[in-house]
């Protein structure tokens, strides 16, 4: 529990409005639970155990469970960013082609989140300016929150350990609903991290544009 | 784990925070990573991440799983095989075929302990042994069945490399050579020595999945198993007449061994982490039995001993004074065989080891163990436990001899190419390190599309391979063509070295630089080098070089264009 009372406090002093009202997917009634000490109920889902729960805001302004409103039953590519490294590590110009190649997938099948590993610079409406920027459509969320819950985002989906900002060379992709994760860089190709999403996606009749038909 | 072993971690926890705060950077600050390092207080090791069921379990309560030998089948081939698809088939015209199925089904690491969902070959996990012979080319037909809807971290789309065999790029099982759910691969093996000298002759190889992003998951779920090369000297039987013969311990003596270690679900399903630097399972399994024994008889044995990774790095002793013959290295016999109070294995690795029961008792009991301190899944600490102390893999229970042990361990075994500097006309360097979550080569992820060296067939290269960090290791493997080692941090390797010997994997320890001879012959088209701590490869440690055709003279095999890719198709009846 200690974690979590660090949790209150750090949510507390960064996004005071979050302890008035509602989290995006359980009503007030489990956000106040939540504030009050006691664990919340997760609903559960394939990756459950592995994503933190963690209330979040996007660049639209939306507070958000990250795992059950931003992750559950969704295709997401995940990755670290900050607005003030964007001009040494390019990662959000690279994931802004990864979008242009998804099409109108992008929102409906398939979900891009950048998570920022500098909150207190990136506000929701930093972000949101930085998002339009890059031309980020529906479907591509830029996610700040507290400090410390954008750090226990980032140990348990980012780093590992080796330092801090670093870890916005990773991109995570998974298939939420069938537990499958996986990483790559994210300055791969575009082509290629849009085609790894497609490799998460469950078909269940084979066939593939690849595949020779004997 | 003893006391003893318990303060070195602790000292060790002291020293990995250390290092990390030299380390982290902007944005977060330094204050913020502390929470994620370990103190003495509450030092965690990766194999018991709280994801990790711990079971409680009794050691050496199941017998070791002996590992059905694969039985070639005797009708043709439907579709039949498509010799367009394969470089040299004519010359290779397979004499045996193989199926094998890959599906999901129940297993039970340890009789303590729920079935467990895993994938195998044809039902088993692991897949049968291959007996392969020099001079008898083999092609292997391979099902994917797995469950296209599979709920869980590994993904059903596969590719199965055999690991070490020199055969074309197309049967090899590379990494974007993916076999879906519903899909089968022909993989064509000649089983033809490197240049056609038998002193280039192999013994102990192993097939795994390979798939890209996913290999770490694929195998671990079960994807691994043995295939080994016999021929006129290593004939795989210890009453053959032949002068030539080896005469090594054979048939139910002869006992291939995959070491991987595995943690759990509180329902018993397989657990595994998302953590790009490595895993620790909490278990040691062999054939994937959990700590499991052997009884052996009083008389010799070889063991080929296999890391199967995904993370850990061994060092094998045995709880006596019992010491190891080794004979062979990452699947190779050496020159002579070499005694050795223990042997190591980082990921990948082979050694072929006699061990000498004879003068055991009827129920002595001698335990394996590894006594390589490893806490985290980037590599090993760089301590080890004194023997005794070590962690138990398994237990060997002496029994009576049932007859003469009529086998030998030769005093020369199979002698080293020579390595033909003259011929050399290319030196490369590649640098193993980190960036920020993700595992480099050169500075560089792994790109399927990007070729990073291209060699002219027939040529000789010097390979420095250096390991950019301080922290972790790199158990590197390269594909197709095996390398003897030339210099290691600037010296040649001291005689007795077991690692003067043809290799496929380099143990790269941090700070290292090693020197490596290779000769690329025989076919043309694209393998690989990578870290085989396969987490570290599916994190992008990986490069893609290509043998291109030589500017004189005419070239051995053709790319096959465009690169053959899955044939849909289901298994036939029986399978």
């Amino acid at each position: 529990m200690k974690n979590r009372r660090e949790f209150l406090t750090a949510g507390a002093a960064i996004l005071p409005v979050l302890a008035l009202t509602a989290c995006a997917s359980g009503g007030s009634a489990k956000l106040v639970e939540h504030l009050a000490g006691n664990s919340c109920k997760k609903p559960g889902g394939a990756s459950a155990k592995y994503f933190p729960n963690r209330v979040v805001m996007t660049h639209e302004g939306r507070k958000a469970w990250f795992y059950d409103d931003l992750v559950k039953n969704k295709i997401v590519g995940l990755n670290f960013m900050s607005i003030r490294s964007e001009e040494q590590f390019a990662v959000t110009q690279n994931l802004a082609k990864v979008q242009a190649l998804l099409g109108d997938k992008l929102g409906r099948e398939v979900f891009l989140l950048s998570l920022t590993t500098d909150p207190e610079h990136d506000t929701p409406a930093a972000l949101e300016a930085f998002a339009k920027q890059h031309g980020a459509k529906d479907g591509w969320s830029f996610v700040t929150g507290s400090v410390a819950d954008m750090q226990a985002l980032y140990h348990k989906l980012g780093a590992h350990g080796h330092g801090a900002a670093g870890g916005h060379h990773v991109w995570r992709y998974g298939n939420e609903p069938y537990a499958r994760w996986a990483a790559s860089h994210a300055m791969a190709k575009p082509q290629q991290l849009a085609q790894r999403l497609a490799w998460v996606e469950v078909r269940k009749n084979p066939s593939s544009p690849k595949a020779q038909i004997s | 784990m003893t006391n003893t072993s318990r303060r070195n971690l602790l000292k060790l926890g002291l020293a990995t925070a250390g290092a990390g705060l030299a380390a982290s950077q902007q944005a977060f600050g330094v204050g913020d990573i502390v929470g994620d390092l370990c103190t003495p207080d509450n030092l965690t090791l990766d194999q018991d991440d709280p994801g990790s069921h711990d079971f409680n379990l009794t050691l050496f309560v199941d017998p070791l799983p002996i590992i059905p030998v694969a039985q070639s089948i005797d009708f043709p081939l439907a579709p039949p095989i498509d010799p367009s698809r394969h470089q040299r088939y004519s010359e290779f015209v397979p004499q045996k075929i193989y199926i094998q199925v890959l599906r999901e089904f129940d297993f039970q690491y340890h009789s303590a302990l729920p079935t467990t969902k895993v994938w195998g070959f044809n039902g088993n996990v692991p897949g049968e042994t291959f007996h392969a012979r020099y001079g008898e080319p083999v092609l292997i037909r391979r099902y994917n069945q797995l469950p296209a809807d599979h709920v869980g971290f590994a993904l059903p789309s596969v590719t199965t490399h055999l690991h070490n065999l020199h055969h074309a790029s197309e049967s090899d099982g590379l990494p974007w050579d993916h076999v879906d759910s519903g899909f089968f691969w022909d993989y064509h093996h000649p089983n033809y020595p490197a240049g056609g000298d038998p002193l280039e002759k192999q013994a102990t190889q192993w097939y795994h999945d390979h798939r890209m992003d996913f290999t770490a998951t694929n195998v671990y779920m079960g994807l691994t198993g043995f295939y080994l090369l016999f021929d006129n000297q290593d004939t795989g039987n210890e009453h053959d007449k032949s002068h030539q013969a080896f005469r090594l311990p054979s048939g139910k003596y002869d006992v291939p061994m995959i070491l991987h270690d595995i943690s759990f679900q509180e329902d018993g399903q397989l657990y595994l982490s998302q953590n790009t630097n490595g895993f620790l399972g909490r278990y040691y399994t062999v054939n994937r039995k959990i700590n499991p024994y052997l009884e052996v008889e009083a008389r010799k044995y070889r063991f080929r001993f296999l890391n199967g990774g995904p993370s850990r790095f061994y060092e094998l002793g045995l709880r006596s004074d019992q010491q190891f013959i080794v004979i062979g290295n990452d699947g190779n016999l050496l020159a002579e065989p070499i005694l050795a109070e223990t042997i190591k294995l980082s990921v990948a690795q082979r050694h072929d080891v006699i061990v000498d029961f004879s003068k055991y008792e009827p129920g002595a009991t001698i335990v394996l163990e590894n006594l390589m301190e490893q806490i985290r899944g980037e590599g090993p600490t760089g301590q080890r436990f004194n023997k005794g102390e070590g962690n138990p893999v398994m237990q060997f229970k002496v029994v009576p001899l049932t007859a003469p042990d009529l086998s030998r361990v030769p005093g020369k075994l199979r002698e080293l190419p020579k390595v033909k500097l003259r011929e050399v006309k290319q030196h490369r360097l590649f640098t193993f390190d980190y960036i920020g979550g993700i595992w480099t080569v050169n500075g560089e992820g792994f790109d399927m599309d990007r070729i990073d060296a291209e060699i002219e067939q027939g040529s000789a290269e010097i390979w420095t391979i250096r390991n950019g960090g301080t922290r972790w290791e790199h158990p590197v493997h390269i594909h197709f063509e095996e390398f003897q080692i030339l210099e290691f941090n600037g010296k040649p390797l001291p005689k007795g070295d077991v690692n003067k010997s043809r290799k496929d994997v380099l143990t790269l320890g941090p700070g290292d630089e090693v020197k490596l001879f290779f000769h690329f012959r025989d076919y043309l088209g694209c393998h690989v080098m990578h870290c085989h701590n396969v987490v570290h490869e599916d994190h992008t440690m990986m490069i893609r070089w290509c043998i291109i055709p030589p500017k004189s003279g005419p070239a051995l095999g053709e790319i096959i264009e465009p690169r053959p890719v899955m044939r849909l198709g289901t298994p036939p009846a029986g399978f």
